[in-house]
């Protein structure tokens, strides 16, 4: 391989991972962005819905990509619960709180799953997970291009829906002003446990993709939860399509940034990005003040 | 119920309170007060371990001190420390249940109370870096079977010695191993790359590689660090696809090294020779999950159950544990076999139980290869109380069995070289 190629290679393996970490911010930043909650259980979301992946596989033998079906349903019923349950107490105390009270919640979830599924790390392994092609000389994992191709529609899709909907109008009114929405006969508490139920389910998908190239175990959450909070603030709080520009760039700044300086910088690059353009353009590549 | 029946009640209960108080502050002070027993003819030499006996780190702390009763049961049946008329030893069980405090004071209690004759402990190196420090205060003979942090014997200490080789001397047979192996194959591995996580203990094994291969002449062709929580290793492994190498030598935990073997697989990388650091390569889990695709990697060791069938002391330690307890020794019980052998014959030529007696018989030990239970050249202590005799092994994932391939006179099995990717 020559360097070139090896260059595209790099380029190519980041893009596919920042896919991922597009549709994991998703979630997050749609929940964010109308309801102003701060989600920190998102990524431990992400996780048990790995677990469900692996465990519908390795006790069901069901296919990794049919646990969507799954998954979705799941999830978003599980969100519209979280909300019922705990998030809609905390609508309108202070940032402090709840982002106490999702840590918190995220925690209840990771020992959880320690106490039922123990530290052991849980990947699948398929033929479909193990596929790799070849383009040229370039090496592409099966898994990670569908998962990129999937977070993408999924992402497109949820934009579609916010924008060419009426409930998706109803929902971008409920962010623009509560008061105001509510006024003009929007059910406000339906739009808010809407909007969380699709943020969790959107955690649900991302762990299916995840566990098709990643390995489940409980605290994988963290590994992935700074990264969101990177992504969403690199490319827009509030925003769908940002989360796309964000996963893209830390994806690419990382994998780019190992490959040339080192990868002892791979945290620190991702993190300098964050903070260039938390300097230069503070709400976000695709933010727009609001 | 009337105010008279309720202060009945209450008085009941105060009185079984303070019965009860009374009663267990006697059964404290009972045994203190009572005189000791007279003393049997011939002395009794006391041994104390300090081991984690309960607690996380429990089953090995118990298999410790199994391995070591065993040796001690067969001198004792075998007529005892015959230098001392025939003398029994007993072993006095210290739990440091797998804390540095806790182990600080249990040696305390040993030494003061119990008045033991030599202390053996204590498993983790933190917890042996403090038992050791209170038998040095005491001036008591303090061997340890089983800590690899190299600070240990570089604290200027007169009472430690040290029978296992320590993490330095265990990654530099990564590259001795690589050396014999171009004298074997005739062939040049030249250029080592190496991957490690960027915490304390991948730091240090990198830095020992980094100071000891240039001067056999090797040749340092990637230095590279990365997070061991790393979600994606991609451009790690592209990097070492961009340098030309010979050798993978890696240093990771068990996420990573999973991580970093699939990694290889979707991206079509497969180092020449690959030899792994321990830790989470030698996982069970690694090769759960991974299953053919972490064939045939090498790591570094301590000991390996197949070692028995090449050196008749190792088979006979291993033959004698099974038959008593049912299943083979590891590296941690082997060690704590030899630390009891060792125990016993220091003891036979002290011919006495002065503290300064025994640290000198400790000192002038030279026990041969043969006769260490161990993969070693032998044991011999050097002025710091470290063995210089101790080695490390190689072995390698043969087809779904970790084989001993290194040193060549103790392997077990010919190593396998070169290696095609499993999944080509």
């Amino acid at each position: 391989m020559t360097d070139i190629q090896l260059m595209i290679q790099v380029v190519v393996s980041s893009l596919l991972l920042g896919g991922v970490y597009a549709l994991v911010a998703a979630g997050f930043n749609l929940i964010y962005g109308v309801m102003d909650i701060i989600n920190c259980a998102q990524a431990d979301m992400m996780m048990v819905a790995m677990y469900v992946t692996y465990w519908s596989f390795s006790l069901g033998g069901v296919h990794p990509l049919l646990t969507l079906a799954i998954n979705i349903p799941l999830f978003f019923a599980v969100g519209i619960l979280v909300q019922k349950w705990i998030i809609d107490r905390l609508l309108g105390a202070p940032l402090f709180i709840q982002a106490i009270a999702t840590i918190g919640l995220g925690y209840v979830i990771q020992n959880l799953a320690l106490l039922f599924w123990k530290e052991d790390y849980r990947m699948i392994l398929i033929p479909y997970t193990e596929s790799v092609f070849k383009v040229g000389d370039l090496h592409i994992s099966l898994p990670r291009l569908v998962s990129f191709a999937g977070s993408l529609v999924v992402v497109a899709t949820l934009y579609g829906f916010l924008r060419k909907t009426d409930l998706g109008v109803a929902i971008r009114a409920t962010s623009e002003s509560r008061e105001a929405a509510s006024l003009m006969g929007i059910n406000v508490k339906r739009v808010y446990a809407l909007v969380f139920g699709i943020g969790v389910a959107c955690a649900g998908i991302a762990g299916v993709f995840t566990s098709t190239f990643y390995y489940a175990y409980p605290m994988v959450g963290t590994a992935f939860l700074l990264k969101m909070f990177v992504v969403v603030v690199v490319g827009g709080c509030g925003n769908l399509l940002a989360s796309i520009a964000g996963g893209l760039t830390i994806g690419l700044a990382e994998g780019v940034g190992a490959f040339v300086l080192g990868a002892s910088w791979k945290e620190a690059i991702y993190q300098a990005v964050f903070l260039i353009v938390l300097a230069l353009k503070p709400e976000g590549i695709f933010g727009s003040s609001r | 119920m009337s105010l008279a029946s309720k202060k009945v009640r209450y008085g009941l209960v105060a009185a079984v309170i303070i019965a009860l108080v009374v009663g267990i502050s006697i059964g404290y002070v009972i045994p203190t007060l009572v005189p000791p027993p007279p003393k049997p003819a011939a002395p009794t030499i006391k041994v104390g371990l300090l081991w984690p006996v309960t607690g996380a780190l429990a089953l090995i702390g118990r298999d410790q001190v199994n391995a070591f009763d065993l040796v001690v049961d067969e001198a004792n049946a075998a007529g005892g420390i015959k230098s001392l008329g025939g003398a029994k030893i007993e072993l006095v069980l210290g739990d440091t249940k797998g804390d540095p405090k806790t182990g600080a004071a249990e040696a305390e209690r040993l030494i003061t109370e119990a008045k033991v004759h030599i202390l053996v402990g204590s498993y983790q190196s933190a917890v042996t870096a403090t038992t050791s420090e209170v038998a040095e205060r005491y001036g008591m003979p303090f061997l340890n079977p089983d800590s690899t942090s190299p600070a240990l014997h570089r604290r200027g200490f007169k009472w430690f010695f040290r029978a296992t080789p320590h993490d330095e001397l265990l990654v530099k047979n990564m590259v001795d191993f690589v050396k014999d192996l171009e004298k074997k194959e005739g062939k040049s591995f030249k250029k080592i790359a190496i991957v490690y996580e960027n915490t304390l203990w991948g730091i240090d094994s990198a830095k020992v590689i980094k100071d000891y291969a240039p001067t056999l002449g090797f040749e340092i062709a990637l230095d590279m660090a990365y997070p061991a929580s790393a979600v994606d290793l991609s451009s790690e492994v592209l990097k070492l696809k961009a340098t030309e190498h010979d050798v993978l030598m890696q240093a990771s935990y068990l996420s990573d090294a999973i991580l970093f073997t699939r990694t290889f697989k979707t991206l079509g990388y497969w180092p020449k020779l690959w030899i792994a650091n321990d830790a989470g390569h030698i996982h069970p889990d690694y090769l759960k999950t991974l299953g053919k695709d972490a064939y045939f990697v090498f790591s570094r060791e301590v000991f390996s159950a197949d070692l028995g069938a090449k050196k008749e002391s190792m088979k006979k330690a291993n033959d004698a544990f099974r038959s008593r307890y049912g299943y083979d020794m590891d590296g941690t019980m082997a060690r704590s076999y030899t630390a009891a052998s060792l125990v016993v014959d220091v003891l036979e030529r002290a011919g006495s139980l002065k503290a300064d007696d025994i640290r000198k018989a400790l000192a002038a030990t030279s026990w041969s290869e043969a006769r260490v239970p161990m993969p070693w050249k032998g044991v011999k202590f050097d002025e710091t109380g470290q063995n210089i005799l101790g080695l490390g092994i190689i072995t390698q994932l043969i087809d779904g069995n970790w084989r001993t391939v290194w040193p060549f006179d103790v392997a077990t099995t010919p190593y396998v070289l070169p290696v095609k990717p499993p999944w080509a």
